[in-house]
């Protein structure tokens, strides 16, 4: 399936989208622009390339432009000014331990656990995509798809940033869990020690330790920040050791989580039944024992066959 | 943070990005797996775009290929599984393809070719903007209202070109046929 290529590619396609965008009014740097050039070492690289195949196509050169997004960068513009050495010196360290991204894919029923070189580590849920990019001054890693928990050794000189779509997160010393659901367009994260600070739709929003809050993955819809209790943060975690707490969580939620963990996929035979509120503990790689406990929780029967479990009755009969 | 200066950046158009299905071909003939030829250009576009000036490089036409060269050596030196001589004999390839290296008038000269070669499979009006981007020099407001389509067009159409140039110059063969180099030889780069 996907691989690296597809990286290199979607690289490609942002760094063409802000190459254009340059092009169309040279003189001010479109907003949003530091932001991703932030988010990714990689992405300095990739806008060069574009803006350097756009000239080579016929357009004029462009000139530096400075790009700011409003109240995010004042430290680095005091080290362009201040110090221009310094700032020197930060881009040859960054030189000498190049970024280079690491790619990690997991498929069902795999959930990885990853130590990065900076002494901080992740567990990555079944069927997700990530890359991760640990370098000297920037530590970035790009949720693409699917959940990961993260253990973050704190650096103030190299902040840990997750970005999913338009969503970064950036870590303040902290477990964090970050769950990126590409089918629903929204991004769940979930502080369980210290605190992140997460920017989404041009704001900036604190989540301290207990605080679980939704975005938007394309950035626009404002966030609601719920409060979780410690059962409540290692339910949300039960994945990291094989377990499936469920406190009200739907049957639909629920059956996801499963066909993520396991290859034996589990169908609902209605809708109606989805929205059905389960509470228990079950182990996520038993679908089939999870489908009886919650027929028989429900009122329903299962039927368990081979390649396939069917949860519910056909309503048409 | 800022993007590339204007210096970089046509250093980068004419020196760099016609040579990158070169630099592929002789990564690939070298037997470098094409998720690590992906990542190796793209650290080369990085520290690319971190210079201030090229003023320093000796052989702008060959610096390309001496920098993928050195990144590649390196993560050779670091993967300890490679034998001695096969980096020597790898390295031999690529120094070789670094002798080809082409200078400036040549590298002008490849330039439009690649440029030609690239344009001719885009549609009509993307070819038209960038005809009128080239010969009159326009900008993308100018062109929309010569072409009478809103400005967002033309930046959306320059922006779909220019992802399939892009995709072109990284996946294509544009290299010469067969340079007497056997069948490729199969490295993995541990990550």
């Amino acid at each position: 399936m996907a691989n690296r290529g597809d990286t290199a590619s979607r690289l490609e396609d942002e760094a063409a989208r802000w190459a254009a965008r340059i092009d169309a009014s040279p003189d001010t740097a479109p907003a949003g622009l530091d932001r991703w050039l932030r988010a990714d070492p990689a992405h300095a690289g990739a806008l060069l390339r574009a803006q350097a195949t756009l000239v080579m196509l016929g357009a004029s050169v462009p000139e530096t432009l400075v790009a700011e997004d409003p109240g995010r960068s004042r430290r680095f513009w005091w080290l362009g000014g201040a110090s221009a050495s310094l700032a020197a010196a930060l881009v040859a360290a960054a030189l000498l331990l190049p970024a280079r991204g690491e790619a990690i894919r997991t498929g069902i029923g795999e959930v990885r656990s990853v130590a990065l070189h900076d002494g901080s580590s992740l567990a990555v849920d079944a069927r997700s995509d990530l890359v991760t990019r640990i370098g000297s001054t920037a530590r970035t890693v790009a949720l693409h798809d699917g959940k990961a928990l993260f253990r973050v050794r704190h650096d103030a000189a190299a902040p840990f940033r997750v970005t999913v779509g338009d969503v970064t997160i950036t870590d303040i010393g902290t477990v964090f869990q970050v769950d990126a659901d590409r089918d629903n367009g929204t991004v769940d994260v979930l502080v369980s020690e210290g605190v992140v600070e997460v920017a989404a739709a041009g704001c900036t929003l604190r989540l301290a330790a207990g605080q679980r809050a939704r975005f938007a993955i394309d950035g626009t819809a404002p966030a609601k920040v719920e409060h979780v209790d410690a059962p409540g943060i290692e339910r949300a975690l039960g994945w990291t050791s094989g377990r499936l707490d469920l406190d009200g969580e739907t049957l639909g939620e629920a059956v996801a989580e499963l066909n993520r963990h396991n290859q034996l996929q589990i169908t609902l035979a209605s809708p109606a039944l989805a929205r059905e509120k389960l509470y228990g503990a079950f182990r996520i790689d038993d679908p089939a024992g999870f489908a009886q406990s919650a027929a028989i929780g429900l009122g329903t029967r299962a039927r368990i066959g081979p390649d396939a479990i069917l949860l519910g009755t056909s309503e048409k009969k | 943070m800022r993007t590339a200066s204007s210096e970089i950046i046509r250093w980068v158009a004419l020196h760099v990005v016609p040579q990158e299905p070169q630099v592929r071909g002789a990564l690939r003939r070298a037997g470098v797996a094409e998720a690590d030829i992906d990542d190796l250009i793209q650290e080369a576009y990085c520290r690319f775009a971190a210079m201030d000036s090229i003023a320093h490089v000796d052989r702008p036409g060959a610096y390309f290929m001496q920098v993928v060269k050195n990144l590649w050596r390196d993560q050779l030196r670091r993967a300890r599984v490679v034998r001695f001589e096969e980096i020597t004999e790898i390295a031999q390839w690529l120094v070789e393809a670094e002798e080809l290296g082409v200078e400036a008038a040549v590298a002008a000269r490849e330039q439009v070719r690649l440029v030609e070669r690239l344009l001719a499979d885009l549609p009509e009006r993307c070819r038209t903007i960038f005809t009128l981007k080239r010969i009159e020099g326009l900008p993308q407001r100018e062109i929309a209202r010569r072409l009478g389509v809103s400005e967002s067009i033309v930046e959306n159409d320059v922006q779909k070109a220019l992802r399939r140039i892009q995709h072109a110059v990284r996946t294509e063969r544009f290299e010469k046929e067969d340079q007497g180099v056997g069948e490729p030889r199969r490295h993995r780069i541990p990550a």
